[in-house]
């Protein structure tokens, strides 16, 4: 199915200088036995190898884990994560082993280990139209094929079909819809989600017999370990006995139901499996990272403030001075995702923070430099004579900052932070990356259950629109208020 | 009560050092009510606030009730306490009522509780006349009410000499009249005050002393019948020919 391997081929290099050391065969295997319990890392949007049921991940990939868990007598932890971050749990240690549908190729194999075993053989097959010409492979040539982005569909047609155009989309869902809104003749894609697919678009498109090429699924673990030969065993000893083979029956058996018509759409999106736990559970840790970072940006803002507008000369004030500088230079210089990616995997790679803590502290970081730049301009913007008035009247300069400076500037730039909180709000949607289910994740994971990209969008979209006007109008009272001495 | 000595100011920017005050020495007794003139950019406005050291002099000494404001050791806020300063333009504090501009000072330092401080904000104002504005925002106020609520924010702190910078010039002619009034009869309550002034008439009336600067310097020292009556240095005659 998919590769990630090759986008991070920059964050690869840098983990790579890491971990010099320490590439020789660890063993790993009586670590984790004798702390008792191994944890899985996965990424649950990929039925029916992985997907969310409710707050719970399930799939086959899962039910395979636990059987591996059963086997090794340990207790299995979960966790679910972005794709592309996957490898950096493995390397950074931070989980043991992963199934996620990952197949092995050769240029993916130098940070972490596949398992020579695999569990299960994947085709790659050609969606089209239901009046399509096409009808085997060799018809793909010079036409537009939709793929999705960084999944092994990718680079095979990217070589293989050097003429056609190569559309890289998110997902196989929307890649089916810009195939029927005839914006592609034909999309690559795995068998499963293809098969249902064509459940749900059923009368408007067909897989071919022919398929492309087949991938095996294994199970990846960390580098230069001995976990690769112990979990080859377990895997041929649940492939012999029959485990394997049952756990995939019992997933692929029945086609999802997709709901009929809009209402069905709706019903199946929101209601279904108990979808709207997912959403809920999203929107509360979306307004727990907003609200974490906010306070945090709030309090590194003013200490920017600070630093930017003191005018003692001390080693201490150049020190926190260039510091500032530095810290603004880098964070409005560099994408958030990256910002996030950086304090996730190699500044808390060894603590026990969870996701959501460490995305309030990612976030916090990138807020209080914009706060920092807003308050700066806020406490410029009082009059000197203030300042002044205030110390003639023997207040020192901290009582001045508190009860005559900062109350004006804070009304002078109220709607500014509001607008920095707002930015913060739909900023947090990537938070997704690190593998925190917040609002929008909460809806790309019911997309991939439901093959319907509409509903869970309009939802979340209607959501966040609903938080920042409320936020809007909090705010308006807020400035209403600190606007009350403006009044003649 | 204030001892100055040698006192000198300069400006430094990238290209130019600006001599502000050349040296300057006198000394304040209780209860003097002394008048600074001069034309503009004779230093008289930095003079003053080295009093209190808004601005910190380059070389020299102010001694207040025998405290060395410009000895690094003090307790420089402990000691603006006492001295009292209303400024050109009035700033006063526009996110608080009237009543809060009094208080806030003498309540914040343990001077005062809230109770004492609000009943002599209360009185204060009734004195200026202005007891039925105790709590609206300055910006309702006109500039002569604006002044008069900044005396009685400085008088709030009990201060023991009242330093005025230019208090009239930003303000209607009209409305000069009503804070020359409040404080000439501050005056006549025996406040010692030292005040940059441009205008000759207070000057005249209210001043025990009347200093005249130029370039820095104090050119005369002197009472203000002598000073306006006779003044015996050219400098001066030119410069109140053009003003009288």
């Amino acid at each position: 199915m998919k590769n990630p391997f090759k986008n991070l081929f920059l964050i690869f290099c840098l983990l790579w200088l890491f971990n010099m050391g320490g590439v020789l065969a660890r063993d790993i295997v009586s670590e984790i036995k004798e702390r008792g319990y191994i944890s899985l890392v996965t990424n649950a949007e990929f039925e029916p190898f992985e997907y969310k049921d409710g707050n719970e991940t399930v799939g086959i990939d899962i039910d395979i884990a636990r059987e591996i868990a059963k086997k090794m007598g340990l207790e299995l932890y979960i966790k679910d994560v972005s794709y592309d971050a996957i490898p950096l749990e493995l390397s950074s240690g931070t989980c043991d082993f992963a199934l996620a549908g990952m197949s092995y190729s050769e240029d993916k194999d130098k940070n972490v280990d596949f398992s020579n075993e695999s569990y299960f053989d994947a085709k790659q097959v050609i969606v089209v139209p239901k009046e399509s010409k096409i009808k085997r492979e060799e018809d793909l040539h010079g036409k537009r094929i939709g793929v999705s982005l960084g999944y092994t569909g990718d680079f095979y047609c990217t070589e293989h079909f050097k003429n056609s155009e190569i559309v890289r989309l998110p997902n196989s869902t929307i890649a089916v819809l810009e195939m029927l809104s005839g914006r592609l003749d034909v999309v690559v894609t795995d068998n499963i989600p293809a098969q249902n697919l064509a459940v749900k678009h059923s009368g408007l498109i067909k897989v071919l017999d022919e398929y492309l090429f087949e991938e095996n699924y294994r199970v990846v673990v960390p580098e230069g370990s001995n976990l690769r030969d112990y979990m080859d065993e377990i895997l041929c000893e649940l492939k012999e006995d029959g485990t394997v083979e049952k756990i995939v029956e019992r997933y692929t058996a029945n086609p999802p139901d997709f709901g009929q018509g809009f209402m069905g759409m709706i019903h199946n999106s929101l209601i279904n499996r108990g979808r709207y736990k997912t959403i809920i559970e999203g929107l509360c840790n979306t307004i727990r990272i907003t609200c974490g970072a906010l306070v945090i940006g709030i309090f590194i803002g003013s200490i920017i403030a600070f630093a930017k507008l003191n005018k003692s000369k001390t080693i201490f004030m150049k020190v926190l001075k260039w510091f500032a500088d530095f810290y603004l230079t880098v964070i409005r210089g560099t994408p958030m995702v990256v910002q996030l990616f950086v304090i996730y995997y190699f500044i808390f790679v060894s603590t026990d923070l969870s996701k959501t803590i460490v995305a309030m502290i990612a976030f916090g970081v990138n807020s209080g430099a914009y706060v920092g730049v807003v308050l700066q301009s806020g406490i410029l913007s009082v009059d000197s004579g203030q300042y002044e008035a205030a110390r003639s009247l023997g207040l020192n300069g901290r009582e001045t900052m508190l009860k005559i400076v900062f109350p004006q500037a804070l009304k002078n730039v109220i709607a500014n932070l509001c607008n920095e909180f707002i930015a913060l709000i739909k900023e947090t949607s990537v938070s997704g990356f690190i593998g925190v289910i917040d609002l929008s994740r909460a809806g790309d994971i019911i997309r991939t259950q439901t093959l319907d990209p509409f509903v869970p969008l309009l939802t979340v979209a209607i959501i966040y629109l609903l938080i920042v006007a409320l936020l809007s109008s909090a705010m308006d009272m807020i400035e209403r208020r600190l606007r009350k001495s403006d009044i003649r | 009560m204030i001892y100055v000595k040698d006192l000198y100011k300069q400006f430094k920017s990238d290209n130019e050092t600006v001599n502000v005050l050349n040296g300057i020495s006198f000394h304040v007794k209780k209860g003097e009510k002394i008048a600074i003139i001069g034309p503009s950019g004779s230093g008289k406005s930095t003079f003053l606030r080295c009093l209190n050291r808004l601005e910190e002099p380059t070389v020299g000494e102010v001694v207040f009730e025998g405290m060395a404001l410009t000895d690094r050791r003090q307790d420089i806020n402990k000691i603006r306490r006492q001295i009292g300063m209303v400024f050109q333009h009035f700033n006063l504090f526009p996110h608080l009522t009237v009543r809060e501009n009094i208080t806030l000072a003498p309540v914040l330092l343990k001077v005062k509780t809230q109770k004492q401080a609000n009943s002599i904000a209360e009185s204060l104002l009734d004195r200026v006349g202005l007891l039925d504005k105790a709590d609206v925002y300055p910006i309702r106020l006109s500039g002569g009410q604006k002044q008069r609520v900044a005396i009685v924010r400085a008088l709030a702190m009990d201060p023991k000499v009242m330093l005025f910078d230019e208090p009239t010039s930003a303000l209607d002619p009209e409305m000069t009249g009503e804070v020359l009034s409040v404080m000439k009869e501050l005056a006549k309550g025996g406040m010692t005050m030292i005040v940059v002034t441009h205008e000759m008439s207070f000057a005249r009336e209210a001043a025990t002393r009347v200093l005249f600067m130029d370039k820095g310097k104090i050119l005369a020292d002197e009472k203000p019948e002598d000073m306006f009556v006779s003044p015996k240095h050219p400098r001066i005659r030119e410069f109140l020919s053009k003003i009288l």
